[in-house]
């Protein structure tokens, strides 16, 4: 689930919630459910990588290398 | 004979004269390509106009130069009207510039035109087949040049915005005539990866020329092909380049353009923040609500001394028993009440009580009670019922008598 959809799904629950409508029970487990995508959602937000590489085509060849600032080429 | 020989300033005042003099090199029209461009503090300007092969010095007066539209720069085409002198002091020639026109230009735009208007037919640029971006990059590549301010810029925004991204950076030439095959080729290589969410294709300002590798049809139809969304960022405020059209989102700048692609960490954290806290406060209520209903159900006299139901239904029985018994017997002394009489009555009615009184039933031998003096004759055996027996007799004589009877009482 990318993280737009997380992110309806929990306003989604929350407006249920608010809504006062649910029995208990339902209640608890909608909770459930959005605890969890808060947290796919943040491990989203701290997931990527922080890197910076450079790709480069050598003789139909892809090359990665990391990305020096200033490397001129 | 002598041989005459003539100073310097004699040889060069005497080429400058046959220069002048020609009528071609007095007035000619020069195409080639500016460079050097000095602009002096005089107001003259100085370049060198060349080809591919050679070079000739360039000098435009001030009086001339006021009159152009716009300074020409390195690089640009430009057709010259002027005249071949010499500098007679340095012994050098110089074309002399009484006007001059970029050119090409024209060529150019008709070409922009023209390509513009066949792409648009096609519907490269509309508006339905524009891909969005995900709200979170993960992956996010960049085709620009490698050195210059666009790298730079693009770089040092996103790392201030969202700085948990991989970034791929796929060099390429932003102008000349290896730009637009490079920049297919690197859109290409970036469709080939699965997992890049989105693209920055942009470079820094230029004139047209410079930025025409972006106006090229296979870079168009490259963007119009990819499936990764594109955001072109040529940096050129007024106008537009094909790849602007076509691209899924145009943005101003290189800033710009990662700007749009990357959103603020703090803007998003915070919003999840907001989300999550919504979410306790919501189940929280939730909770105290029930716990209230369920405190006010557990605090109900009947909850709390659940005996009392039993003692008061108790009570209730008692009263009802109670009740029942005198109810019970008021009933049973109103039916003894009720009996009396009636026994009462059955007794005035009974028969016997009659016999009592002294009077008796009369009956034939077959059993029929005798009611009359009809009924019998003389030496006819008859039994006679008292109270307390029954005597059997014989007619002996009958008298015949008038009585009237009354019914009750017999």
């Amino acid at each position: 689930m990318d993280y737009e959809k997380a992110v309806k799904r929990l306003q989604q629950i929350i407006e249920q919630l608010e809504s006062r409508e649910l029995s208990l029970d339902d209640s608890l487990q909608l909770f459930q459910e959005g605890i969890e995508l808060y947290r796919l959602c943040n491990k989203k937000l701290n997931n990527a990588e922080e890197t910076i590489m450079m790709i480069v085509e050598e003789n139909g060849d892809i090359k990665a290398t990391p990305f020096v600032e200033g490397d001129q080429k | 004979m002598e041989i005459k020989t003539l100073s310097v300033s004699e040889i060069n005042k005497y080429i400058k004269r046959l220069l002048i003099s020609d009528p071609i090199l007095s007035n000619i029209h020069i195409k080639g390509e500016v460079s050097n461009l000095k602009l002096h503090s005089s107001g003259h300007i100085y370049f060198t106009l060349k080809d591919e092969h050679s070079r000739i010095s360039c000098i435009m007066f001030k009086s001339n130069a006021e009159k152009l539209k716009s300074i020409p720069q390195d690089g640009n085409q430009v057709i010259i009207r002027g005249y071949i002198s010499l500098y007679e002091r340095d012994g050098l020639y110089q074309l002399y510039v009484n006007e001059m026109e970029p050119t090409g230009l024209g060529e150019l735009y008709i070409a922009f035109e023209k390509l513009k208007k066949t792409l648009e037919k096609e519907g490269l640029f509309n508006a339905e087949h524009k891909k969005s971006i995900p709200y979170i990059p993960q992956k996010i590549a960049i085709i620009t040049s490698p050195t210059g301010a666009a790298i730079k810029d693009i770089i040092s925004v996103i790392k201030r915005r969202f700085p948990k991204i991989s970034l791929q950076i796929l060099p390429v030439a932003v102008q000349g005539n290896n730009a637009a095959p490079s920049i297919v080729r690197a859109i290409e290589i970036c469709n080939n990866f699965e997992d890049i969410d989105a693209i920055i294709l942009g470079r820094g300002g230029g004139s047209i020329e410079e930025l025409w590798a972006f106006n090229e049809e296979p870079v168009a139809r490259a963007i119009y092909n990819s499936n990764i969304p594109i955001v072109s960022a040529v940096g050129h405020e007024m106008d537009f380049t094909i790849a602007d059209f076509v691209a899924d989102i145009r943005a101003h700048t290189p800033s710009a353009a990662a700007e749009i692609v990357v959103p603020k960490i703090e803007d998003v954290v915070n919003s999840l923040q907001a989300l999550n806290n919504r979410l306790h406060y919501a189940m929280n209520i939730k909770i105290s609500e029930e716990k209230k209903q369920l405190s006010t159900i557990i605090n109900h006299y009947y909850f709390k001394y659940p005996l009392n139901y039993i003692y008061d239904e108790k009570q209730r029985i008692d009263e009802l028993n109670k009740n029942l018994s005198k109810v019970l017997k008021q009933k049973i002394s109103d039916k003894k009440v009720m009996l009396t009489n009636q026994i009462e009555r059955l007794n005035n009615l009974n028969p016997l009580a009659v016999f009592s009184r002294g009077y008796a039933v009369v009956r034939d031998v077959k059993g029929d009670r005798i009611k009359s003096i009809d009924h019998v004759s003389q030496d006819d055996i008859i039994s006679i019922s008292v109270l307390d027996g029954e005597i059997t007799a014989m007619v002996l004589n009958r008298i015949k008598e008038d009585k009237s009877f009354e019914e009750n009482g017999l």
